[in-house]
């Protein structure tokens, strides 16, 4: 399947050099992307800052107690083990309680994506992709640390970061496999829950990366979407009837988001799109294209209205019993 | 197996370590003769023992003639109440140790009666965690000496985060 690209506009052209993209990204964007402008002018500061408290190591109340002595200025979030972080003195990535796995800097649509999961201990779950090992470490919290967490990575120099992550965070329910996502099958497992926070273009991260405003090709978007696809049909093979599935990327194209689960949607019966608490929702017209009704369960995030990066999450349950 | 349990005892921790006998996995390290022992939850041992993968649970030591404990491995040895060798620093020191550096005397400002000169301890922050795994240059009483490296950094947590810095 190609890209979209809708026609330039006098406010696309404006748009693209006020805020240094590619017209036809803006172009894309004005077609599903509510209050453009203010997106864009979100993605012009820096993100902001949330950790998660790594409950298996430290109580959230102890960890804020720690913070607040060094001149941290929190603030809770709709997630209770997530904090904002407000103000800091010293870098947060260097200080001694994130040395020593008391929490992890991770963005708040990240760990949304974990909470949607239902976890609860003693599952088998599987973390498609899995390093660097923030969500992957989330899921072992929300499971106390019992039961198991298989987590795939394909690149050794990224394993060693995820093995890093665990160890510091003192996850101990974890396997990890040097596999592409792709092949899981080969594993001959059944998962009660499966995470595939998908390789993406990262368009909702471009406040942390800006070159992407100017060097992602549609091609890119192509090739990451056959990717997802592929690896959503992967997953789908090996998740446990009445299982979960939650998909999610870090970009807003539509055709890595909810065109990959239309796909699924028409070519899988037995699946249902489950509602999300928190997000806008998901489209189901895109250009001239209709789309599934039931991806209005999809969630999107966008860093104007959520004070978050760009995200996506769809919550995909196999049902039991077909 | 009795290695591993002659090692617990030596560190006061065989209790600690016999209640999660099934939760205890031996691996060949890349030197045949040393074995690594991870601490891996009950589910997740059953499935490494099975389908064998690159890495599982915590690793929390090496294996040859002794154990000897990795940092994470001395950090949950420690908190288990285990008979560790150690010194205490002071905030001062802990942020010598997180860049790497070693520590002088006049930063400890608490060590194990008995340390030996090149021993092997766990250097503790004001909070009692474990922050780094260290050498004695000297034996106790002289470890608090002034302006001298009394104790080297052999491993700290600060270590993997200077390595990607690099």
């Amino acid at each position: 399947m190609k890209v979209s690209i809708f026609p330039d506009s006098n406010i696309s052209k404006a748009l693209s050099v006020e805020f240094g993209y590619n017209e036809w990204m803006i172009s894309r964007y004005l077609e599903f992307i509510p209050s453009l402008k203010e997106c864009l002018l979100a993605m012009e500061i820096s993100l902001p800052k949330y950790i998660r408290i790594n409950t298996l190591k430290i109580s959230k109340y102890d960890l804020i107690q720690r913070l607040v002595k060094k001149d941290v200025v929190c603030e809770e979030t709709i997630l209770d083990d997530v904090l904002l972080i407000k103000k800091f003195r010293y870098p947060i990535g260097a200080m001694t309680e994130y040395l020593l796995g008391y929490y992890y800097i991770q963005d708040l649509t990240s760990c949304l994506a974990v909470e949607e999961l239902d976890i609860s201990p003693n599952q088998f779950n599987l973390d498609m992709a899995s390093a660097p090992g923030g969500k992957t470490s989330f899921i072992s919290q929300k499971m106390k640390n019992f039961g198991c967490v298989v987590a795939l990575e394909p690149s050794s120099r990224r394993i060693r970061a995820l093995k890093f992550n665990l160890s510091r965070c003192g996850v101990s329910n974890t396997c990890i496999y040097k596999l592409d996502g792709s092949f899981v099958e080969r594993l001959g497992l059944k998962f009660d829950r499966i995470l595939l926070d998908a390789p993406c273009s990262c368009e909702g991260i471009i406040a942390k990366d800006p070159l992407i405003k100017t060097n992602l090709i549609p091609r890119k978007i192509e090739s990451c979407m056959l990717r997802q696809v592929e690896l959503l049909r992967s997953a789908i093979k090996v998740i446990k009837p009445g299982g979960l599935i939650i998909y999610s990327t870090c970009t807003f194209a539509p055709e890595e988001n909810e065109l990959v689960i239309n796909n699924l949607l028409e070519t899988n019966t037995n699946i249902k799109i489950e509602p999300q608490k928190f997000g806008e929702r998901g489209l189901i017209k895109y250009g001239d294209i209709k789309l599934d009704n039931r991806l209005v369960d999809t969630r999107r995030f966008y860093p104007h209205f959520h004070n978050t990066s760009g995200f996506f999450i769809a919550k995909i349950r196999v049902l039991e019993g077909e | 197996m009795t290695l591993l349990k002659r090692s617990y005892s030596k560190l006061g921790c065989f209790d600690y370590f016999e209640q999660r006998s099934k939760c205890i996995l031996i691996k060949d390290g890349s030197n045949t003769k040393i074995r690594e022992v991870y601490l891996i939850s009950e589910g997740a041992s059953e499935l490494a023992i099975s389908v064998r993968p690159v890495h599982a649970g915590i690793l929390i030591g090496r294996l040859g003639n002794r154990l000897v404990l990795s940092l994470e491995g001395a950090g949950i040895a420690y908190r288990a109440g285990c008979k560790i060798p150690f010194v205490t620093v002071n905030e001062n020191g802990e942020k010598l140790i997180l860049y790497g550096r070693d520590v002088f005397g006049q930063s400890i400002i608490d060590a194990s009666i008995d340390i030996r000169a090149n021993q092997n301890l766990v250097i503790l922050n004001n909070k009692l965690e474990v922050v780094a795994i260290g050498r004695a240059r000297y034996p106790n009483p002289l470890l608090f000496k002034k302006d001298s490296i009394t104790v080297m950094n052999l491993l700290d947590v600060g270590y993997y985060l200077r390595l990607q810095n690099d």
